[in-house]
């Protein structure tokens, strides 16, 4: 029962198709696999009818010939569109169910990630199908019945009790088969890490950023080895399996052989001892073979094992992601100002992870410009996570003019963040920087974000302007510099300013910028005309003095803040960073641009 | 050489390397073949056998022609699942183990790294890198494309034997051809168009899972717009592959239509000379048996003769890198390495550009760089500091000029020795997917012990990383296995550290090698450096290069090279260059005004 239990899932997934391409593929489906009967039993009537007029059976021999034909390559299309319909449906649940995550730290875990690039159903190895593949699968094999059904009805026509003869044969090879395939499936499977690695290691041979030590250190026979290492460690087992599975080929050899033989002897004597029609032999005999093949393909089988691991992630990520995405009371903050933001004894841990914020307690003023200090790992872009409501406080709350974040229904629409490691859309530089916000394209704050991020010259300079798509790998399209791409993030940033956020932050914003670019970009956010909360974090102390206020985040907790000059008399940790960090020089980063890609 | 005859020679040499690693199953290959064709015939010849006797009233020929008509079947069938499943194990393990290393060499052993920037090259590594088994599989196919001739040829003897009437269906298999291939033609063009809305579709369903996106998303509240996006691209590649298969499936249903005439009525003409006398009803069901079949073999023939000229697309690149590799490839030389330097190292009017842009990285650069000294490199982006260090790694040749190590001539050293003798720590570092302590041993590869590991660990300043590991020196290190994903700063150390494994180098290359370290983190492991820099220099004079901002590291060294677009603009120590007030002195004082400046 299990068995038809599992083919009914593969079968429901066939509901992500329309009515129109199911009936489609059912009707092709049906018809295609009743073909090789029809096409025996055509023969028979061409041998009968050898003797007398021979045109209508000759005509349709020809058409049941070229219908069997047609209706192949009918099938395929129609494959097409079921499979490629379920594989859509999908991976837009898939992709649904991560957006519609209310935090980051939902779907950030290792093992979460994980289940999400397998249900991706994306095959780059043969032991991978996509869901649609399974349920094709799971049709296809009822089309086999349905084609043995109908040659067994040819067959019967000469005697009935070579049905079973036949039918029962059939299907231990198919069943033979099938068990030696999924074995060998599971081992290849059981290997797949090795496999991983021994690829990881063939890239590292031809990979840019270990090309130089790769020479200086003189990997390349230490890298082959690993390579051949792991890929043996993958493919040992996998290839004695090889060589047991060919020498199966004898039982399947012996099964087919044997009653095969013993059926098509019998026939032919048979249909001379009681002098029957040799047209009907001849149709049994077509078909008896066409019982076989029928019945022969693994495929289908293979499938569904291999669409099995996909779905089973999907089932997991539902599980347990709906699970905790539970529905809340929202209601939106309904201001048009800054508001008044307080993070209140804020604790958070990463799960099964260390405690990154421990107890910070912060008031971020409306219309204050804020800077966010700190070592690396201090917490600071925690801080800026915990602000965007990407993750929420494991104890602790932050409020907006006294209301819980989390209960706000349109918190992000409050808040315009350059994030460090900011999304790079292979799209045009207009709806990068649109993406700011949701809903329609607002033009004029598209050309002010444009210009006052610094990026109008950028764009003056490109054929297609900002319609110039930044996807390099297609006619037309650019790749940026990193310097390029941060500020169109901060134009993406400003176009939000300028749809209503009122909270402005910038989380390392001029990593890849050189010094005077920086020192413009700077320039110009204290030009911004809307009233907005600024809040930069960044590791270049030069560039926060100019904040009103300045924070020093320490092992999770605020450790000082004041001005710069306050800060500097105090005689603390940032007293301290500031002066080994002035004795830097702030001429730029690396120059890995003459390398590297600008447009 | 022609080409078809390069890739005649090479199919030829892929043969012959599978006979010699798997002569067993090499053997079997070619005699399923061989036994696939004559049971191929035979299921024809012993139908037409079976049909004979039973219309002729023999019982008992009937009976054995039935028999062998199962065994032709049976044969078949069993030999060509057997021989495929042998087939590709053959590919992939001559594949794997023969041509695989070659190729891996083909780009590791490349003594310079310009090939890194050769589009050309780029193309070709990754058409074929992991694909061994194909360039196997392409010798393969090619036998399949001549046995499946046998076949049909075979085929057609029989088909002749019995009515010559019968080789008409070969003008119509033709005609079948040739649509089959308008067919291909169409589908190849949608898949050029498919597959750029497959890449947007894979671009946005990545940045709907991806956690780093993901925070972005959130406030921005575009997700849904994005889960749009995925579904319109996929939509696109669903419909523009429907309409392919529509336009190719009709292209195929014309020449079927061609071909099921020029059979039916060849069946026909067979009959009527049943009714004269002239043919047998055997040689009926022989007709449309191997009529039917021969579709088979058209199809497979089809197929390994599309694939054989496909195969283009693996052998192309795989002699083109071989080529590639022996042109450029690695001569050793006699002239050893220095194990220390007295004078120290010259450059003389050295040039250098890189590949399809006309501007020199580095340009007429004549300086001496002194046996035992510290040298800084200062200048602005793309300034040619980095081209400079790897200049001396000899990771690129340089146009003109040379480099003379205490009088020697660089590109006259051994490259091997000369790498030896070096160390490096770079900017764009490797993060090696291995254990910690290999990791690090890696910069060490033949004489690391584990007391250097520990020494090089404390030079990185990563005693505090180590502590921490959970499973000690032996973590593994990055997501891509299930390891510790380490922070930028931390994988910094890492290289560090590897850097520190070699004991006495005469050259030590430190290109940026703090940019993301903490301050306090930083200073540590620039202490740590400078002390073993000056104490490698006065022990055998070794030269140590750093290309840094790091305005106290660079105002200590003994000579400081300023850089401007590829070429030397001054030189000298902290104190003369600050006198002399050229460019040096401006980036000190831009530094100096954004600490040091008045406030706001």
């Amino acid at each position: 029962m299990t068995v038809f239990r599992d083919r009914w899932n593969f079968l429901r997934l066939l509901r992500h198709s329309d009515p129109g391409t199911l009936a489609a593929i059912i009707t092709i489906g049906v018809l295609h696999a009743v073909f090789p009967a029809i096409g025996a039993a055509s023969v028979g009537l061409l041998i009968s009818g050898v003797d007398a007029d021979l045109t209508v059976p000759l005509v349709v021999f020809g058409a049941v010939f070229l219908l069997g034909q047609v209706s192949s390559l009918a099938f395929r299309w129609a494959k097409h569109l079921v499979v490629s319909g379920v594989n859509l449906r999908h991976r837009a649940e898939v992709a649904r169910l991560a957006v519609g995550a209310p935090t980051v730290d939902m779907i950030e875990p290792k093992a979460t990630q994980d289940l999400f690039k397998t249900a991706a159903a994306d095959p780059t190895e043969w032991v991978e199908k996509t869901p649609g593949d399974g349920a094709i699968g799971a049709l296809r094999i009822i089309f086999e019945y349905v084609g043995l059904i109908s040659s067994a009805i040819v067959v019967s026509y000469w005697s009935f009790w070579l049905v079973p003869a036949l039918i029962i044969p059939a299907l231990v090879t198919r069943r033979l088969a099938t068990r030696l395939w999924v074995r060998h499936y599971r081992i290849w499977v059981d290997g797949i890490e090795h496999h991983r690695r021994y690829q990881y290691w063939g890239e590292l041979t031809a990979s840019r950023s270990e090309a130089k030590e790769l020479r200086i250190f003189g990997l390349a026979d230490w890298i082959i080895g690993r390579h051949q290492y792991d890929m043996r460690a993958h493919l040992a087992p996998v290839w004695a399996d090889d060589r047991a599975m060919a020498r199966a080929h004898w039982q399947q050899f012996a099964i087919t052989l044997l009653p095969l033989g013993a059926i098509f002897g019998a026939v032919g004597f048979a249909t001379v001892a009681n002098g029957t029609d040799v047209g009907i032999a001849s149709a049994a005999l077509a078909a008896g073979w066409g019982i076989f093949t029928a019945a022969s393909g693994v495929g289908p089988m293979m499938e569904m094992e291999g669409a099995r691991p996909g779905l089973a992630a999907f089932a997991a990520l539902k599980d347990s992601l709906e699970r905790k995405s539970e529905v809340q009371h929202l209601q939106p903050l309904s201001v048009t100002r800054a508001p008044h933001i307080r993070f209140e004894d804020v604790h958070f841990r990463y799960e099964r992870g260390a405690s990154v914020t421990k107890g910070l307690d912060l008031e971020i003023r409306p219309d204050e410009s804020l800077a966010v200090v700190g070592f690396n790992g201090a917490g600071k872009s925690t801080l800026i996570k915990l602000l965007a409501g990407a993750y929420r406080p494991t104890a602790g709350i932050v409020t907006a003019d006294g209301r819980d974040i989390g209960g706000i229904d349109d918190w992000g629409s409050h808040l315009a963040v350059v994030f460090q490691d900011f999304v790079k859309y292979r799209l045009t530089i207009a709806e990068n920087i649109a993406l700011g916000r949701s809903g329609p394209v607002d033009e004029a704050a598209l050309k002010s974000a444009i210009a006052e991020s610094g990026l109008q010259a950028l764009v003056d300079g490109l054929p297609a302007g900002e319609d110039t798509s930044l996807d390099a790998s297609i006619d037309g399209g650019v790749d940026l510099s990193g310097g390029q791409w941060q500020q169109l993030a901060l134009a993406r940033a400003l176009y939000a300013v300028k749809s209503g956020a009122r909270i402005l932050v910038l989380d390392e914003p001029s990593a890849h910028l050189d010094v005077r670019t920086e020192q413009r970009l700077f320039d110009r956010l204290e030009q911004l005309t809307e009233p907005v909360t600024t809040i930069l974090v960044s590791h270049r102390l030069a560039t926060v003095r100019r904040a009103d206020r300045i924070v020093l985040i320490d092992d999770g907790k605020i450790a000082e803040q004041g001005t710069h000059e306050e800060l500097m008399s105090l005689g603390g940790t940032y007293a301290r960073m500031y002066r080994l960090q002035a004795e830097r020089f702030a001429a730029g980063f690396d120059d890995r641009l003459e390398e590297g890609a600008i447009v | 050489m022609t080409n078809i005859s390069k890739y005649a020679r090479l199919l030829a040499s892929l043969l012959g390397i599978c006979l010699r690693r798997e002569p067993a199953v090499t053997a079997f290959l070619l005699a399923a073949m061989a036994v696939n064709a004559v049971a191929f015939a035979g299921i024809g010849l012993a139908l037409k056998y079976t049909v004979d006797s039973m219309a002729a009233g023999a019982a008992v020929s009937a009976a054995i022609g039935g028999v062998l008509a199962a065994l032709a079947y049976a044969a078949d069938r069993t030999v060509s699942g057997a021989a495929s499943a042998m087939r590709f194990h053959v590919m992939e393990k001559v594949g794997h183990i023969e041509i695989e290393p070659g190729i891996m060499r083909a780009s590791a052993e490349l003594p310079e790294i310009d090939h890194l920037e050769h589009q050309e090259y780029l193309d070709r590594i990754t058409a074929i890198r992991g694909r061994s088994w194909a360039i196997v599989g392409s010798a393969w196919n090619a036998v399949e494309a001549v046995s499946m001739g046998v076949r049909l040829i075979l085929t057609l003897l029989i088909l002749g034997a019995a009515s010559p009437w019968l080789l008409l269906m070969l003008p119509c298999v033709v005609l079948q051809l040739w649509f089959d291939r308008r067919a291909q033609v169409r589908l190849k063009r949608s898949e050029l168009v498919a597959a750029r809305n497959q890449r947007a579709q894979i671009h946005f369903f990545k940045l709907c899972i991806s956690g780093s996106a993901g925070k972005e998303l959130r406030v921005s509240g575009v997700g849904p717009q994005l889960v749009d996006r995925q579904v319109a691209a996929a939509e696109q590649v669903r419909a523009s592959r429907s309409r392919a298969l529509i336009a190719s499936g009709c292209w195929r249903a014309v020449g079927w239509t061609v071909f099921t005439v020029g059979y039916a009525s060849v069946i026909g003409l067979v009959a009527v000379q049943v009714a004269d006398g002239a043919a047998s009803v055997g040689d009926v069901m022989m007709a449309v048996t191997i009529g039917a079949l021969l579709r088979g073999v058209l199809d497979r023939a089809l197929q390994s003769t599309s694939d054989a000229s496909g195969a283009a697309r693996v052998l192309e690149p795989y002699l083109w890198l071989r080529e590639y590799a022996e042109r450029r490839g690695l001569s050793r030389t006699d002239v050893p390495a220095p194990r220390r330097l007295t004078d120290g190292i010259t450059l003389s009017n050295l040039t250098f550009s890189y590949p399809g842009t006309d501007r020199n990285a580095v340009d007429d650069l004549s300086v001496t760089l002194p046996a035992g000294a510290v040298v800084a490199v200062v200048g602005e982006y793309g300034s040619g500091k980095t081209t400079l260090v790897k200049l001396l790694a000899k990771l690129h040749r340089p146009h003109s000029g040379r480099i003379l190590v205490d009088g020697d001539d660089l590109a006259e050293i051994d490259t091997v020795a000369w790498r030896e003798s070096l160390s490096a720590a770079f900017q764009d570092f490797g993060r090696y997917q291995t254990t910690f302590a290999e990791s690090i041993g890696l910069g060490d590869l033949r004489h690391g012990t584990a007391a250097s590991l520990d020494a090089a660990v404390t030079a990185a300043d990563a005693d505090e990383l180590r502590s921490r590991l959970p499973d000690g020196d032996r973590t593994q290190l990055g997501s891509a296995f299930g390891g510790i994903d380490l922070s930028e700063g931390q994988w910094q150390k890492v290289a560090l550290a590897r850097a520190c494994m070699r004991p006495e180098p005469v050259v030590l290359l430190l290109d940026e090698p703090t940019a993301s370290l903490d301050a306090p983190s930083e200073q540590a492991v620039f202490e740590s450096y400078m002390d073993r820099a000056k104490s490698l220099g006065r022990s055998i004079g070794a030269v140590t290069v750093i290309v840094s901002h790091r305005f106290s590291t660079v105002a200590g060294a003994d000579l400081i090279l300023v850089m401007k677009e590829g070429a030397l603009i001054e030189s000298g120590d902290h104190d003369e260059l600050m006198r002399s007030g050229g460019l040096y002195k401006e980036l000190f004082e831009i530094h100096s005004a954004s600490y040091l400046g008045a406030g706001k």
